[in-house]
């Protein structure tokens, strides 16, 4: 027996041997892509190699980013550069975390057509950008045509047409949760409440960016649509109450459900894996909200990259950055993810075939420009970012759906959360 | 023997049937997860799902193996395991000596302290921890996990280690004393060979904890060169889409090791787990 | 005399080498990280920002913060349900296993399997199991038209909380019967022959035979169990994330999320020390009679 174990761990310690630190770590969002996440990893490889230096790519999910980050700060060794999604930007800004980016800013504008900036300003501290936006994220809805021939109707453009339609189909197919929509307190859920809501006339903030004006009727009128259909019509299945990011993409990827809102992560899925149902998939605007006030409520986001004040290569890291904007490098990387990255150079998505010769992707540049971005009616501001980190909108439509509050009630609550967000420092 | 007369045709029958649901229930999950590793993309996603692969391929581990940092995980789990393993066993005969061995004030306040700590819930500590280790400056290494590790591992052996060590008769390491043997020699010449046994087993303990660890892993390691299959397993399951293959077939291999310990030295981990616990 | 005092204190050093390693051990990774730990519950210490020493405000925010007391509830009833479930069905299967008939060992061996999976590797499992969209349970209950709509297994705070029993119960079955099945073998087999001359059915034997026989044995396996069972952390962290709605977390994946998904360590330690003395009575408890079985004293 003793001889035993002693070959046991010799031949493990046979496949052991030291690990080599990376001299320039970068961290970056899982694109939905495989092939895209390691088409970046090759290029910060190849970014390493022609400084000399050993760079290490690491794809990180969303859901656990945050921890990882908060680990490696509180630790001291943070990345040299990572990224986040444009409403965690003022997170880290704000603790000091972040060096200024303008130099690398100033280079990237000189790309003839310049650059969709509206993403810019949830970067800016001091007058200073200290976050970049990599890429621009629309969301539209994804609807199955074949299952709404079937029940004789057309694509929704309303969300009271988007109920009727998934009623119908519900009814026809009861197997299926036929809209998709993500309800629980991921990324995509508070990205779809906020496509809800905004086309309802509703918002967070008022224009000026600091009155708080969520309570209202018409955010009321929205939360009300959604428990309609989630308690009522049970036309949402359950389980996307703790859906994570890719809980959507697999119910309209297998069949289950028959409208969902995502970023084109989905269109790239089809097209490599299921011709089939490609060729029964729209991809609409989001529907209009009722009344004289309602909206198409777009909402547009961005990821963002980060260099960090505790690098000890901030500018090596910068020079990474500029080796990912590069236009012919960025153009392949933008290729490569497949539709989920819409270029933050709009000369770009004339140039792309995969966008302009694409009707699934008309109206793209309009979408990139005129969307809401996060803290509508105000701008993205650093509360804006709390909101959606503490997720405030999320939290008041699952007390709706599970804890069964009434609508007024949740919504009275969260305005009073995002009071006290306003006022905490 | 609570049951008596089991000649019974009625008795047999619940015997074989309780023996049956047993069995599903203990193994059920474990086959669910090789079936599943052995699947094709399409098939795992089938309705109904199938109960064997209508096409059986090696897919899912070519995946792991050759496109995800899998490998580096399991090299790293492979040596925070052995080191963790080594450094208890080490530590635990030591001090397992000198409590089973020696008269010493404050012998029974060191006792207390070891079991104390072998009850001491990770889940409790897993925040001040990490700020200890990163104090310490071996946050997110393969080191400041076998430290980590050790907080379980070295109490929990100790406490095995003074069950073994006291069922050796001291007469045996008397003599070699009056031989004239120091104690450090008594302890490697004679007392090491004769509960080497027992060593083997407590070894096998500490490998499959460290193995096996998944709350300190996840939190404590943050950058790829450091994780283990335990904290990359999370890694690979969140936020990407139609992952299920790929995670299965890691998480079979991630079984392979304890399951091949455990098969080969079943009886005597059983009777250390339960001797640790009670005698 | 002297050379008493000496030869004591010769002793006392060489033991203290051979306990150095220990003791480091348990000074520098366990002691003072528990001090530091409840130390850091006072503060306002955060990820990046040391913090300052706040007194009890990290604890009144966690009185009044109705996530906390659920998650308190949950760890409680999941701890008792769980553990209850594991003697009762412990002690059936301990039963069985102790019976003879062929091939006793191998079966055996099979049921402690779940015991060699690793804890992470047993969740994962379930968790594809459990799945909503494609998961075995729901295929299979479809399919035999117990149900005629899915089970949401994760998704539906009531049945979440029982499928996290599930899996937690299928991780920790196994020790429960190899300690029941040791503690069963150790009664002489003349104890039950007697009474069952004296005509004592089968469940009387148990009830006045069995039980009274491996007490010791069960007080603590429950006590062991009870202790590992509430701080369960990757069954839920893994299976629901402790949502929907807070509804499923339990005390560990509640101070995760505010020690390092919001980034508030003095909030999360604070969760943690807020059950510290009930594990310390736990422990004083359990250390006392283990010693005791184990006759250092």
């Amino acid at each position: 027996m003793r001889s035993r174990l002693a070959a046991l761990l010799l031949g493990l310690g046979l496949m052991a041997g030291p690990v080599e630190a990376a001299d320039l770590t970068v961290w970056g969002l899982q694109s939905f892509n495989q092939d895209a996440d390691a088409f970046i990893g090759e290029q910060v490889a190849a970014f390493g190699k022609s400084k000399g230096i050993n760079a290490e790519y690491v794809v990180v999910p969303a859901n656990v980013i945050n921890d990882r980050l908060a680990a490696a700060f509180q630790a001291g060794a943070p990345p040299d550069a990572f990224m986040h999604v444009s409403q965690k930007s003022q997170f880290y800004i704000g603790r000091g975390l972040t060096v200024s980016l303008d130099d690398v800013l100033a280079d990237i504008r000189k790309v003839p057509g310049g650059i969709f900036d509206v993403h810019l300003k949830t970067g800016i501290s001091g007058g200073q950008s200290h976050a970049l936006p990599l890429e621009v994220d629309i969301s539209p809805m994804f609807v199955r045509t074949d299952l709404v021939a079937e029940v004789g109707m057309k694509v929704p453009t309303t969300w009271d047409e988007l109920r009727a339609v998934s009623k119908a189909i519900q009814a026809k197919h009861p197997q299926m949760g036929a809209l998709g929509m993500t309800v629980s307190t991921s990324a995509d859920a508070e990205g779809q409440i906020r496509n809800l809501i905004w086309s309802y006339g509703g918002t967070v903030m008022a224009a000026d960016g600091k009155t708080i004006v969520f309570d209202s009727p018409e955010t009321r009128a929205a939360y009300q649509w959604l428990a309609d259909v989630f308690l009522t019509d049970r036309i949402i299945p359950r389980a996307a109450l703790t859906w994570d990011d890719s809980g959507n993409n697999v119910a309209y990827q297998t069949g289950r459900s028959a409208i969902v809102f995502n970023p084109p992560s989905i269109y790239y899925w089809l097209v490599a894996n299921d011709p089939k149902t490609l060729a029964n998939t729209v991809m609409a605007a989001i529907p209009r909200g009722p009344g004289p006030k309602g909206v198409v409520g777009n909402t547009v986001g961005s990821w963002m990259w980060h260099v960090t004040k505790a690098s000890k290569r901030p500018d090596l890291a910068k020079d990474w950055l500029r080796w990912f904007y590069e236009p012919g490098r960025y153009r392949a990387t933008i290729e490569k993810v497949g539709g989920r990255w819409v270029p933050i150079y709009p000369a770009m998505i004339d140039q792309i075939p995969l966008f302009s010769a694409n009707p699934a992707f008309a109206n793209l540049k309009a979408l990139a420009q005129e969307g809401f971005v996060d803290g509508h009616a105000g701008p993205p501001n650093e509360l804006a970012g709390k909101v959606f980190d503490a997720n405030v909108l999320t939290k008041v439509m699952q007390k709706i759906l599970v804890d069964k509050t009434a609508v007024g009630d949740a919504v009275a609550w969260g305005q009073k959360e995002i009071e006290t967000l306003a006022k905490s420092n | 023997m609570i049951v008596g007369r089991r000649s019974r045709p009625l008795y047999r029958v619940g015997l074989v049937l309780a023996i049956a649901v047993l069995l599903i229930w203990s193994l059920a999950p474990i086959y669910w997860i090789l079936v599943t590793s052995l699947k094709t993309e399409k098939e795992i996603y089938a309705y109904p799902p199938t109960a064997w692969p209508e096409t059986f391929t090696l897919m899912q581990y070519g995946i792991v193996f050759g496109r995800t940092r899998f490998p580096l995980f399991l090299r790293n789990s492979m040596m925070v395991a052995i080191g963790t393993t080594i450094a208890a066993v080490v530590i635990g005969t030591l001090a397992a000596y000198a409590i089973t061995r020696m008269r010493f004030v404050g012998r029974a306040i060191v006792a207390r302290a070891i079991v104390a700590a072998y009850l001491l819930p990770p889940a409790l500590l897993f925040i001040p921890l990490f700020l200890v280790l990163q104090q310490f400056g071996v946050i997110d290494s393969l080191t400041g996990l076998v430290l980590a590790y050790l907080t379980f591992t070295v109490p929990f052996c100790t406490w095995m280690l003074i069950g073994y060590l006291r069922t050796v008769p001291t007469d045996l390491d008397e003599a070699a004393r009056i031989d004239g043997a120091n104690r450090m020699q008594v302890l490697i010449h004679v007392l090491v060979p004769v509960a080497a046994p027992g060593l083997v087993v407590v070894a096998l303990f500490a490998f499959t904890q460290a193995w096996n660890e998944f709350l300190y892993a996840l939190i404590f390691t943050y950058s790829e060169a450091a994780r283990t299959i335990t904290s990359g397993l999370v890694g690979m399951m969140m936020g990407d889409v139609f992952i299920w293959g790929q995670v299965m077939a890691a998480c079979a291999i991630a079984i392979a090791p304890v399951l091949v310990i455990y098969l080969a030295a079943q009886k005597y981990l059983v009777e250390g787990l339960t001797a640790g616990s009670v005698k | 005399m002297n050379r008493v005092r000496a030869a004591v204190r010769r002793w006392q050093l060489e033991a203290y080498g051979f306990l150095l390693p220990l003791l480091l051990v348990l000074i520098l990774l366990a002691a003072y990280p528990l001090v530091d730990g409840v130390w850091t519950s006072f503060t306002s210490r955060a990820v990046a920002k040391p913090g300052q020493f706040i007194g009890f405000a990290n604890f009144a925010r966690l009185m009044d913060d109705p996530v906390y007391w659920m998650a308190l509830r949950n760890s409680v009833v999941l701890t008792v349900g769980i553990v209850a479930a594991k003697l009762v069905a412990g002690l059936a299967a301990a039963v069985l296993l102790t019976q003879p008939f062929p091939g006793r060992n191998f079966i055996r061996a099979l049921a402690f399997l779940p015991w060699a999976v690793p804890g992470l590797v047993a969740v994962l499992g379930w968790r594809w199991m459990f799945d909503d969209q494609a998961g075995v349970l729901n295929a299979l209950l479809l399919g035999s038209g117990l149900v005629s709509f899915p089970v949401d297994w994760l998704s539906d705070p009531e049945v979440a909380l029982w499928s996290i029993a599930i899996a937690a119960a299928w991780q920790g079955l196994p020790f429960f019967i190899m300690m029941f099945v040791g503690g069963m073998m150790t009664i002489p087999p003349e104890l039950y022959e007697a009474a069952a001359i004296d005509g004592a059915g089968a469940w009387s034997r148990f009830r006045t035979i069995t039980i009274p026989s491996i007490l010791d044995v069960i007080a603590i396996t429950v006590m062991l169990s009870s202790i590992w069972t509430f701080n369960s952390f990757h069954t839920v962290y893994v299976l629901t994330g402790g949502g929907p709605a807070n509804r499923t977390h339990i005390l560990p994946t509640l101070a995760y999320q505010y020690g390092l998904q919001r980034n508030e360590l003095g909030q999360g330690a604070a969760v943690l020390v807020s059950v510290m003395p009930i594990f310390i009575g736990i422990i004083v408890l359990l250390t006392r009679r283990m010693l005791r079985e184990k006759g250092v004293r």
